[in-house]
């Protein structure tokens, strides 16, 4: 493990660090406001982190931030392309967020992913992966799931069987990180688990956030992350941001102002809306109109 | 037509929380952009009061053009100053025949320039409060799965040595 974040040890230590963004909230909003909005944005990217890769999950939490923002409930199943296969967990924990916060006994690891994400890296986020990962490198059968089943309708497997009748060797096993454990027990795992991130991280002078950061990406071939493995957390909100203006014709900047201010969630845009106002937009430059008179402003990035 | 593409999109009216004197929204876009303290921008803009779109209060078409093009040479210059909407002195010169030059409008598709620093930038810890969050733990003691080498559990908040029940993981 020590080994593996070491190799990817710039992009471990700055994976959670979204201070940018918080800065950008508390420029637009003001520090009370955009710190409460910055917290709500973060608590929903947490939301709907639940298998989830990352830059899905931020356009999803784009959408449910615009909801809460605007006291509008969220929905039992969220408009396309907002929706997820595990859309049910992620309306739950949403509505948790809208109604007051997160059950920290009952599920602890959103709570700590958006600690993590605020800036708070203290807390390890214990997902999927955070576990999966050293439970691969133990080669310990007792990790392999005993039921899996990749997608409803799909032939039921049982891994731990499999390997214990000889079906399938260890080695074969490994080639299938589904097949491997994805969530800690809370009542006796999630602990433990945390406070070996906590030693580990310590060991390297790294925040636990930081180690699990590096293990998530480190391990990234291991266990199947769906994420991109070679950019920052605040690098793939960007190249949202990015896809987004795009399509819209905005500048990012634009984007993320709107994001913040009114909660206008990241690529909603409908190729027929899209073509629409594209040529609308044609139409205005093209109207013949004549010049007007300019007037030149002149303004200072403040100090 | 007043308005940004995005306000047709989703059909409604601008809000009422954004700037509609450009210069104003100029101004609350900077602190936004990858520019060091005391860098300047400079905006060129129809004035609204003639502009051929401007029969609608707020932000015609032509100004939130120039605005996005502005915001997108200054993605593009990254650090260091600027000076977008002057066209150096052609335009100075077509202004002095009263006859300046139209704002440049780029593709639609805006920029790609990121928003952000790249991570090797970003490698403090976030200038906030450090602190641990509240656990579930167990009186039946530790997973069976969890344990550390030696023995003994991962939590076992006892210091005794448990029997080993599953294996090692750390």
């Amino acid at each position: 493990m020590m080994e593996t974040v070491g190799r990817v040890e710039p992009l471990a230590r700055s994976w959670y660090n979204m201070e940018p963004l918080r800065q950008a909230f508390i420029d637009l909003m003001g520090q009370a406001e955009g710190e409460r909005r910055f917290r709500l944005f973060t608590d929903m990217i947490a939301a709907s982190s639940p298998r989830s890769d990352f830059p899905t999950n931020v356009r999803a939490a784009s959408y449910y931030y615009g909801r809460a923002l605007r006291g509008e409930p969220i929905p039992d199943r969220p408009p396309s392309p907002y929706g997820h296969m595990a859309q049910k967990h992620h309306v739950r924990l949403a509505r948790d967020v809208a109604g007051g916060g997160f059950d920290l006994m009952t599920n602890p690891k959103p709570p700590s992913f958006a600690e993590n994400l605020r800036g708070n890296q203290l807390p390890a986020t214990i997902d999927a992966h955070a576990i999966r990962y050293p439970a691969m490198l133990s080669r310990d059968p007792v990790f392999l799931e005993t039921r899996y089943q990749a997608t409803r309708g799909a032939p039921v497997e049982r891994p731990q069987e499999m390997f214990r009748s000889g079906q399938v060797t260890l080695e074969q096993a490994l080639e299938r990180p589904a097949w491997w454990v994805n969530q800690p027990r809370v009542a006796n795992e999630y602990a433990p688990l945390e406070r070996w991130y906590q030693d580990m991280a310590a060991r390297m002078g790294m925040t636990p956030a930081q180690f699990q950061a590096g293990a998530w990406v480190g391990g990234a071939r291991t266990t199947g992350l769906g994420s991109p493995a070679d950019v920052s957390a605040l690098e793939m909100l960007d190249a949202r941001l990015g896809r987004t203006a795009r399509l819209r014709g905005e500048s990012r900047a634009d984007v993320l102002r709107r994001l913040i201010r009114e909660g206008v969630p990241l690529l909603s845009v409908s190729p027929l809306a899209l073509a629409t106002a594209l040529e609308a937009a044609k139409e205005d430059r093209n109207d013949g109109a004549p010049v007007a008179p300019s007037l030149t402003h002149v303004l200072t990035v403040p100090a | 037509m007043s308005g940004t593409l995005l306000d047709r999109l989703f059909g409604r009216r601008p809000s009422p929380l954004e700037p509609r004197d450009p210069v104003e929204r100029l101004r609350s876009e900077l602190p936004l952009l990858p520019l060091p303290p005391g860098a300047t921008a400079e905006l060129t803009l129809p004035s609204q009061d003639v502009s051929p779109m401007g029969a609608e209060p707020g932000l015609s078409v032509a100004q939130e053009a120039a605005l996005m093009d502005m915001i997108d040479r200054a993605l593009a210059f990254g650090t260091g100053g600027l000076s977008v909407g002057a066209r150096g002195a052609g335009a100075a010169a077509r202004a002095a025949r009263g006859r300046p030059a139209a704002p440049q409008v780029r593709s639609p598709l805006g920029s790609d320039r990121p928003l952000f620093p790249p991570h090797r930038a970003l490698q403090d810890v976030p200038p906030v409060e450090q602190r641990p969050l509240p656990r579930p733990e167990t009186r039946r003691g530790a997973s069976p799965r969890i344990r550390r080498p030696g023995g003994r559990a991962a939590d076992d908040g006892d210091g005794r040595p448990r029997r080993a029940a599953g294996p090692l993981v750390v």
